[in-house]
């Protein structure tokens, strides 16, 4: 079993390959198993290592309270970094943690080689995400099942019946207040000042059928970043382009991350 | 019109048809209501089934209300999460008993897309 302690509390990753370091961050209420179809893959290439945030899958709360801020979440994966011994790395991060990963970059720039945001924006606070404090408040009342409808109308008409399952299945297991926690996290998140200051390239992914992270605010996080980036449009699918379309996924964004010199 | 008669009547059949949502609202009993300014359509819940709710003038329990275009959406394939979050419809009356049976309303909506087609 692998785990390493942040701040003193267990924290559970998955580790694959050798090599150059790529490290993955899952979405919101989801953990480590949201790779399980890209990890076989960049392993060949890297040596992968996919992180449960705190109060997620196998990690502990490292806070009294589980996360609600973005920028927290970043400073966990600095700290998460730094406790196993990796100085310098490409991040990838889905949604939620796209930003996460983009926030890193920002603030910790020697430690981040380059990111992989996947359907991840540098703003989706509560305009841009079709969220209030009204439907925050009702969403709190459940977010199990608001998490899982949610999920299951997100994916896009070419995903299998059987992988959307997946997906929902996967999201029910995340604790009701870490899941709304994460929506909260996502739904306040302003970095838009902080992109410019990214210098590490970056490879953007936008599934064609996410109405939740929509590909024009990806664009406009694109167009707001200074650095070296590509955009990775993926048509056919929704917010889970890694877990729905794996195959397509995996080689394209492998072929964005040779164009900007991501490869080993 | 917030939904033809036609598509109501194929709506309840495949709702009280569907051992997915039969399953779900196995025990659960409410009168959930869609509404439309002044126009309102109600179901309701009991042991598994729904039908038509009262006419009378009997609190709904849970108030689902959008205009003609938003329900025309919702019925015409977009999920109530995204007509919610994108604030077509909304979420009315005891909100709480609403969202703890969340994932049944959704299924039921789910099955009125179906029942256009």
């Amino acid at each position: 079993m692998a785990y390493v302690n942040v701040r003193g509390k267990r924290i559970f990753f998955e580790e694959e390959g050798v090599g150059e370091s790529l490290v993955m961050v899952h979405g919101a209420g989801q953990d480590t198993l949201s790779w399980r179809f890209n990890v076989p893959f960049f392993s060949r290439y890297y040596r992968c290592i996919a992180v449960d945030l705190p109060g997620h899958g196998k990690s502990y709360l490292t806070t009294a309270y589980p996360i609600r801020r973005t920028e927290e979440f970043a400073e966990f994966v600095a700290e998460f970094l730094q406790a196993m011994g990796i100085a310098r790395t490409i991040l990838m991060g889905h949604s939620m943690s796209g930003a996460i990963c983009l926030m890193v970059a920002a603030n910790h720039p020697e430690m981040v080689k380059g990111v992989v945001c996947v359907d991840g924006a540098g703003y989706t606070a509560k305009g841009t995400v079709s969220y209030n404090d009204a439907i925050l408040d009702m969403a709190e009342l459940n977010p199990t099942e608001w998490f899982e409808s949610n999920f299951r109308t997100l994916c896009g008409p070419n995903t299998s019946k059987e992988r959307i399952e997946e997906i929902a299945f996967d999201v029910r297991k995340c604790a009701p207040e870490v899941a709304i926690s994460d929506l909260r996290a996502f739904s306040s998140l302003d970095m838009r000042p902080l992109l410019g200051r990214i210098r590490c390239p970056v490879v953007l992914v936008a599934g064609e059928y996410d109405w939740s992270v929509r590909p024009a605010s990806v664009e406009r996080t694109g167009q707001e970043l200074q650095c070296p980036k590509e955009l990775v449009f993926l048509q056919g699918v929704g917010h889970f382009p890694h877990t729905e379309q794996p195959e397509i996924f995996n080689e394209r964004v492998h072929a964005a991350m040779g164009n900007l010199k991501l490869l080993p | 019109m917030l939904i033809e008669s036609v598509r109501l009547e194929r709506w309840l059949a495949d709702a009280s048809a569907d051992a997915t949502l039969r399953e779900e609202a196995r025990a659960w009993s409410a009168l959930i209501c869609l509404r439309s300014g002044a126009e309102e359509v109600r179901l309701s819940f009991k042991d598994g089934v729904l039908g038509k709710g009262a006419g009378d003038s009997t609190p709904a329990a849970i108030i689902l209300e959008g205009d003609p275009a938003a329900w025309a959406e919702v019925f015409g394939g977009l999920s109530l999460n995204r007509a919610v979050r994108e604030l077509k419809i909304g979420v009315k009356g005891n909100v709480r008993e609403a969202m703890k049976n969340w994932r049944t309303l959704w299924l039921l909506f789910e099955l009125a897309h179906q029942g256009g087609e």
